[in-house]
């Protein structure tokens, strides 16, 4: 029974375990990897595309709301450019927006630091 | 290109028309930047397939944009909903209880039936209850829908939460399985006692007609529906605290209002007897009696209510200590006391009903010399003092129909008790009393 027991808590997670917990993981990141990118001002499909060649993929569905959402949190500026073939919406860092990003950072390295050594001294290292 | 109009309607429709237009216009372009970016044109169907795909579905995506809207109260404003909601109902229940009581004071002398006024004062508290419910969620639905922001000062984390401010470990606040079990079925049996009482009344009526009636039974009954109430009240308090396994603010609330209705019989007693101090001298009792009567009435409830007062007033500063069990256990004796000598009043009635019709059908015969003639007047016990006094009020207000007690019998056993609670058990339980008493005498 015991030993039954123990052989159920060492099979592998399922996929969607996984995928959850990926997903809530990248939820906070995304935000700092959108902000990293626009200081100079760009719309949502040609940042889409330039983090997707850095390797940081972002469902368009995800990403388009973000933007608004920043840009309502004052963190991103918009501009509207009527000059192409169609009306396109630019997205620049504000002030606010780049002191957010900068604290962002800092967070980041502090916290990945800690998590390289937990994990360096952990089983998972 | 119109499977692109469809779609971006689709998301559109589902946004805060603040946002509606220039979510559709960045939408549109996305969708365009993204079949130029495949070569595709906007009219390749499949394509365009491709990339809807990819953007997920319109209700998903118009989520993504206002992830509160899916609330009907979000987050941010459940907590403030739930405070002005308590806030209300608690201010329509003291209201309610403030009007009942005032008109109880107001009334009570003038002989107003108690239990189907609280009856009407809860139905109109459920009723204003619900509306208010409903208006609430109504505006706080709205607020949620328009994106009200709240001021800061009202929004939950506005003010910093101190540990130090959590209530102490009350053990008062567990419900012991075996006393809140005891609690239930006390006032299970009560009630089932009460519909007996009820029962016997209504088998009473041609015995009312013929001139008896126990006094203290006659108590008992003017306040029934409202002694229903409380028992109702207290045995779903126990039931609920059985089920959670402690005693929480509304289910001490509930025990509240069922200690607060028996004491408010116990105190209505003795006005009961001061409006029926008149008819009951001019009937022929002593003043003495009348007196004695209604002396007793007021010292047990005065002193019920100065026991009761007391424990739920340490209840009160301990924030729900031992006390208020107390409190509840002090009620449950006196109501059952209460109950029980009604019974016992119901139970020697029907000697004295045999020797009344027998006397009155004597007195018919020799022209109706009236009920002093009666042959246990030369009982000089106070019971059988009492007894007399009962057939005399009784006779009272059989010539005089303007006193209520006697008419409301008959509303009552018309309505409440013969036709709502008629148990079985009660009855047959108080036929065993009655014929083993029966038996019992010489």
């Amino acid at each position: 029974m015991g030993k039954q027991r123990a052989d159920r808590h060492d099979e592998a997670p399922p996929a969607e375990v996984i995928e959850k917990l990926t997903l809530e993981l990248r939820r906070g990141v995304i935000v700092l990897a959108c902000l990293s990118q626009l200081d100079e001002a760009s719309y949502g499909y040609e940042l889409q595309q330039r983090l997707a060649e850095q390797g940081m993929e972002i469902e368009q569905g995800t990403l388009y709301p973000l933007l608004r959402r920043l840009q309502e949190q004052r963190l991103l500026a918009e501009e509207w450019n009527v000059e192409g073939s169609r009306p396109r919406k630019y997205y620049r860092l504000t002030k606010a927006g780049r002191q957010a990003r900068d604290a962002l950072r800092v967070q980041w390295d502090d916290m990945s630091a800690v998590l390289d050594a937990l994990l360096a001294t952990g089983r998972g290292g | 290109m119109e499977l692109i109009d469809r779609y971006v309607n689709a998301v559109g429709k589902r946004l805060h028309p603040s946002r509606r237009e220039s979510v559709e216009v960045e939408l549109r372009a996305s969708i365009l930047d993204a079949l130029e970016s495949r070569g595709a044109s906007p009219d390749s169907e499949e394509d365009v397939v491709a990339v809807l795909s990819a953007l997920g579905e319109p209700e998903r995506l118009a989520e993504e944009y206002q992830p509160n809207r899916r609330y009907v109260i979000g987050p941010e404003l459940f907590p403030l909903f739930m405070r002005t909601v308590r806030v209300a109902l608690v201010t329509l229940v003291v209201s309610s209880m403030l009007g009942f009581g005032i008109l109880l004071l107001l009334g009570g002398l003038a002989g107003f039936r108690a239990g189907t006024l609280l009856v009407e004062v809860l139905g109109f508290a459920v009723q204003a209850a619900l509306v208010v419910s409903v208006v609430l969620v109504a505006v706080f639905a709205w607020l949620q829908r328009a994106e009200v922001r709240l001021p800061r000062s009202l929004h939950p984390n506005a003010t910093t939460w101190d540990p130090r401010s959590l209530p102490a470990r009350n053990a008062a606040e567990e419900a012991p399985r075996f006393e809140v079990l005891v609690g239930l079925v006390a006032a299970a049996v009560v009630l089932v006692v009460l519909g007996g009482i009820g029962q016997v009344a209504r088998e009473m009526v041609p015995r009312v007609s013929a001139g008896v009636r126990p006094l203290l039974l006659d108590g008992v009954i003017a306040n029934a529906m409202l002694l229903q109430v409380g028992l109702v009240s207290s045995a779903l308090a126990h039931a609920i605290a059985l089920l959670q396994g402690n005693w929480r603010s509304y289910t001490r609330g509930m025990r509240l209002l069922a200690d607060s209705i028996a004491v408010v019989v116990f105190v209505r007693l003795p006005f009961q007897l001061i409006e029926y101090r008149s008819p009951l001298l001019e009937a022929g009792l002593s003043r003495n009696l009348v007196n004695w009567l209604i002396a007793n009435a007021l010292i047990v409830a005065l002193v019920l209510v100065a026991i009761v007062g007391t424990y739920w007033w340490r209840a009160w500063r301990k924030r729900g200590g031992a006390s208020s069990g107390r409190a509840s256990q002090v009620v449950s004796v006196a109501a059952t006391a209460l109950l029980a000598l009604s019974v016992a009043d119901c139970v020697v009635a029907p000697r004295t009903t045999n020797a009344t019709n027998a006397t009155n059908a004597t007195n018919a015969g020799a022209g109706g010399r009236g009920p002093d003639s009666l042959r246990w007047e030369d009982n000089a016990s106070p019971a059988g003092e009492l007894r007399r006094h009962e057939y005399r009020s009784a006779r009272f207000a059989e010539q005089h129909r303007s006193i209520r007690w006697s008419g409301s019998v008959h509303s009552f056993n018309r309505t409440a008790m013969s036709q709502i609670v008629r148990p079985k058990i009660a009855i047959a339980a108080v036929d065993a009393v009655r014929a083993t008493t029966d038996a019992a005498r010489p």
